[in-house]
């Protein structure tokens, strides 16, 4: 087989990603000023050698507000698409080799929680608990898991009635082995894509919740809510409200870029 | 033999459905009485009568006061009448209320459908046609690139170009077309664009894939082959294939816009459905929660039913079930 030549788009995705992880990680090494320093002389500014990005209505440096901010959106980010990951895969691995009575209910019940809008599920989850990283975590994951649950329980129903999962139940391996060690190492290619999607639909979504005020509070730094403060000063300063634009899209993007990357990778069949 | 089938597939769907709406009413009952925050105390206000006696008889005339599993069942006694409660807030009647609201969300939601449709059909086309042109990429780049930004930037963007700069267009704002149809389509023009244009990005992505696959099809080559000019294949018959499945898409992305429009109405004012539930659940005004959400699932159930049903009766091909 010819090895594929990777994208030159992909690259540059791999990229955007790896630096917001290294943001999130190392917050310290790639700032250059304390994300909480306020300096009221220099605010809503544009981009200068002291302050790269501009700085915010307090004077706030944006480029160290944005690398402080990626701990939080990457946190949000990942830790929704994993928390969704542990509540959706063996739903939906229930769900598709029990089948019958126990699937409909289950099925039920995810169509209950794809009825309505997913920002109207998460404002009712949210306003139970306080908002928070980990809440906007628990709430993104309960809005997105049925669709993993979805995915996971598509692809077990065809690959049940192949014939190594046939043979793994003629040695007598029990349901749960079956399931875990027999059918899920087979989902993992459609597991992985539909992770790095819902990664990137959770910032998004924490960047609406935060515009609606139901994100990160203040003054820790997250995209989102940067954004939700910056539409307050648009007729002063554009550039405030461009910087956590462009950041937002360029790591979404890259996200779902590399998605779409693994999808061919996995499945090259499918190449157009 | 088919028309029974489909009346067959219809009430199956139907229990369904009653099962599915019944869980969303279950949820949202109990989600939005979780939420902290006691309607009783705020309607009785920070310099109201603060004794027990009060608020033991405003709970009572609001009907809290009752076991939350007696409250759900007398409310969808009621719902079940037609009678969806009073606002908290201003005893207004909500199903009147929510049929207010619903009218300012769809002539949001149609307009922005219609945009997005009429330039993604032509739009997907031509990029499905001259696949792996310069055109083709820049439509992928546009549409992959509005899919990864939040809604609200695009509207933002809109706001700092056409009011801040260009100062043309009224930044935020409702007012009714009857009152003032001019002043109603110059508030119009923006939230219609910020939705409109991200469901571009989805139905242009799908017309362009969706005529790729037909007009790698069969039928296709045999119109090919007997010579048919290439205008006729591509608008008569590879667009007509296209428009049947369409259709659906449409249809589901109506229903996930029905009260999902809620960031659009926020950053622009438009005081439609969604804006209407998420405001009355920062209020815990439980009566209007409920019933917007159920009238949201509602009709989010409905329109995917009749999508699926329209569906199967234009494809006779495709198999119930």
């Amino acid at each position: 087989m010819k090895i594929k030549r990777v994208k030159a788009t992909t690259i540059g995705a791999l990229v955007v990603v790896f630096a917001a992880i290294l943001m999130a990680v190392v917050p310290s090494l790639l700032a250059t000023h304390d994300p909480l320093e306020m300096d009221m002389v220099h605010k809503l500014q544009g981009p200068s050698a002291a302050h790269w990005l501009g700085t915010d209505e307090y004077g706030r440096d944006l480029w160290s507000r944005i690398v402080y901010g990626a701990r939080t959106t990457v946190a949000v980010g990942f830790g929704s698409a994993a928390l969704s990951a542990l509540l959706g895969i063996p739903v939906g691995l229930i769900a598709g080799y029990a089948g019958g009575i126990t699937d409909n209910i289950i099925m039920r019940f995810m169509d209950a929680c794809q009825a309505f809008p997913s920002i109207l599920l998460a404002i009712l989850v949210i306003t139970i608990l306080e908002p928070s990283a980990v809440s906007l975590i628990i709430t993104i994951s309960i809005v997105s898991f049925p669709a993993f649950a979805r995915i996971v329980r598509s692809n077990v129903l065809s690959l049940k009635k192949r014939e190594f999962v046939e043979a793994a139940r003629a040695f007598g391996a029990n349901r749960l082995y079956i399931m875990f060690r027999t059918i899920l190492p087979n989902c993992i290619s459609a597991i992985t894509v539909e992770f790095s999607l819902l990664a990137a639909t959770a910032i998004l979504l924490e960047a609406g919740m935060s515009f609606l005020g139901l994100g990160i509070q203040p003054p820790k730094p997250a995209w989102g809510s940067m954004l939700s403060y910056a539409n307050q000063y648009l007729n002063q300063s554009v550039n405030y409200m461009l910087v956590p634009t462009i950041t937002i899209f360029l790591v979404v993007l890259s996200v779902n870029l590399v998605g779409d990357a693994l999808r061919d990778w996995f499945d090259p069949m499918k190449l157009k | 033999m088919r028309i029974s089938s489909i009346v067959k597939y219809c009430i199956k769907r139907l229990a369904m459905a009653v099962i599915v709406l019944f869980l969303v009413t279950v949820v949202v009952f109990t989600a939005i009485r979780l939420a902290p925050g006691d309607p009783v105390i705020a309607k009785i206000g920070p310099y109201g009568d603060q004794s027990q006696e009060n608020y033991d008889r405003i709970a009572a005339s609001l009907g809290l006061d009752k076991p939350i599993p007696t409250q759900y069942f007398i409310w969808i006694g009621d719902c079940l009448q037609g009678d969806f409660g009073v606002s908290l807030r201003n005893n207004a009647d909500v199903g009147e209320l929510i049929g207010q609201k619903i009218w300012v969300s769809l002539e949001l939601i149609i307009v922005a459908l219609l945009l997005a449709v009429c330039m993604a059909i032509p739009l997907g086309i031509l990029s499905a046609i001259k696949k792996g042109s310069v055109i083709d990429q820049i439509l992928t780049v546009f549409s992959s690139s509005a899919l990864a930004m939040p809604g609200f930037c695009v509207g933002l963007l809109l706001i700092v170009i056409f009011s801040v700069r260009l100062g043309v267009l009224p930044p935020n704002g409702y007012i009714s077309f009857a009152e003032n149809p001019k002043q109603n389509i110059r508030l119009l023009v923006m939230p219609a664009i910020t939705l409109g244009l991200f469901e571009m990005a989805v139905f242009t992505r799908f017309v362009r894939a969706e005529t790729i696959g037909i007009l790698n099809s069969n039928f296709i080559r045999t119109v090919k082959a007997k010579g048919l000019s290439k205008t006729k294949i591509y608008f008569k018959h590879a667009l007509k294939n296209t428009l049947v499945t369409f259709i659906t898409v449409i249809g589901s992305e109506f229903g996930t816009l029905l009260g999902g429009t809620i960031i659009t109405e926020q950053l622009f004012g438009w005081s439609g459905l969604g804006w209407f539930i998420y405001q009355s659940v920062m209020n815990r005004d439980y009566p209007v929660v409920q019933a917007g959400v159920l009238f949201v699932a509602v009709s989010f159930v409905i329109i995917n039913m009749v999508v699926d049903i329209i569906y199967t009766m234009i494809d006779p091909r495709i198999e119930l079930n």
